[in-house]
């Protein structure tokens, strides 16, 4: 998502948890990026539907392999470090049901950003860097501003990064072990 | 980048050959994307700095490796990625032999570097990563944040996946073509 200036925000830097509870009575998007309270920019049409083009074949996706895991659309935080926190565009997380009143989600298998043509921010390296850090995370999928093309970055077992650019056909995502149909996201948009 | 505005002076889309004939008579920074001319955002100091830099560290690198086939240029080389699709990394390597003084192509490069700026993060790294990795030649992909790590390396492996390190610190081997770069160095005056 699109990180845009900082409004009439608390300006003191916060805590993940602080902010859990300050976002709780602010309606909006925001992101925690260290410390600092970033209000996400209003979202393009193309944006929104690429995203729920994606959310619509995760769903898909794990629902063909019957795995025990479940798609978040966007909204849910998840926890970098003591002072950031973001919003992916998407998720995956597998095991026992997140309680519904939980706004954060502590263990994503897969995440998911759709950049934006708009995005002035340093957002893909930051987020590369935040998402990898998370133990849980061995997927971060970057969807391109003209919605063409996917890069994947995955954290294999040793640890080491392997990066796939893709523009068609399916793409193994490993665990949680789904079968991503590219086709059918960028045929659909 | 592509909704870019055309610019004034671009009437139709232009091939690589057709844009760097009109970039010989058009001083400033440019970059070809789809057939568009698009004007590269003047920079900031720090983004400056940094490209200096890395510039001033991928020179000691390929001094220190003893190696004379190898070049570095500075920002302002043109690399050809598609018939209509061509951009100038901040700092690159190429091998083979030195290319004449009044070349503005550089057909072989091995490592390509961004700088990052806001507006161009997000196409530096996806776009780009896509578009520098479809030149054969290129082996090295080195993003810099302009003050911040990590400094992000994509690398072309044998088997042709894309080995991705964050680096925090330390050296780090760039093979081919064998040289060692420092990762504070790029950042920070040593």
């Amino acid at each position: 998502m699109t990180a845009k200036r900082k409004q009439q925000l608390p300006t003191g830097p916060m805590t993940v948890d602080e902010y859990l509870v300050w976002a709780d009575s602010h309606p909006g998007k925001f992101e925690l990026h260290d410390g600092v309270i970033i209000a996400m920019a209003a979202e393009r049409v193309g944006h929104a539907v690429m995203k729920f083009e994606v959310q619509t074949e995760l769903e898909r996706a794990i629902k063909k392999a019957k795995l025990d895991c479940t798609m978040m659309p966007d909204g849910m935080t998840v926890r970098i470090a003591e002072k950031t926190a973001y919003e992916p565009d998407a998720l995956v997380y597998c095991g026992p049901n997140v309680p519904p009143k939980d706004v954060e989600i502590p263990h994503p298998v897969i995440v998911v950003e759709v950049l934006s043509v708009s995005t002035r921010t340093y957002d893909s390296n930051d987020k590369l860097d935040g998402y990898l850090r998370v133990p849980s995370i061995r997927h971060y999928m970057v969807f391109s501003p003209d919605h063409s093309r996917l890069t994947v970055h995955s954290k294999q077992a040793d640890g080491m990064i392997l990066t796939q650019i893709a523009t068609k056909g399916i793409l193994r995502l490993d665990p949680p072990g789904i079968d991503f149909n590219l086709d059918n996201v960028f045929s659909a948009s | 980048m592509t909704e870019q505005p055309k610019h004034p002076f671009q009437t139709a889309p232009m091939t690589v050959d057709e844009y760097l004939v009109w970039g010989e008579t058009h001083p400033g920074k440019y970059e070809l994307h789809d057939g568009v001319i698009v004007k590269m955002p003047s920079e900031q100091a720090g983004h400056l700095k940094v490209k200096g830099r890395a510039h001033m560290e991928l020179h000691r690198a390929v001094k220190a490796s003893g190696r004379s086939d190898l070049h570095v240029l500075p920002d302002g080389a043109t690399v050809r990625i598609a018939p209509h699709r061509a951009y100038e990394p901040d700092a690159l390597v190429y091998a083979g032999p030195e290319l004449p003084d009044t070349a503005i192509e550089v057909p072989n490069p091995v490592i390509v570097v961004e700088v990052l700026s806001p507006s161009t993060a997000n196409f530096d790294a996806t776009q780009k990563l896509i578009g520098y990795f479809g030149v054969p030649s290129i082996a090295h992909y080195l993003i810099v944040h302009p003050a911040e790590l990590p400094v992000i390396l994509h690398s072309r492996q044998a088997d042709g996946t894309i080995l991705t390190r964050l680096l925090q610190s330390g050296s780090v081997k760039l093979d081919p073509p064998g040289i060692e770069i420092d990762i504070a160095s790029l950042l920070a005056a040593s």
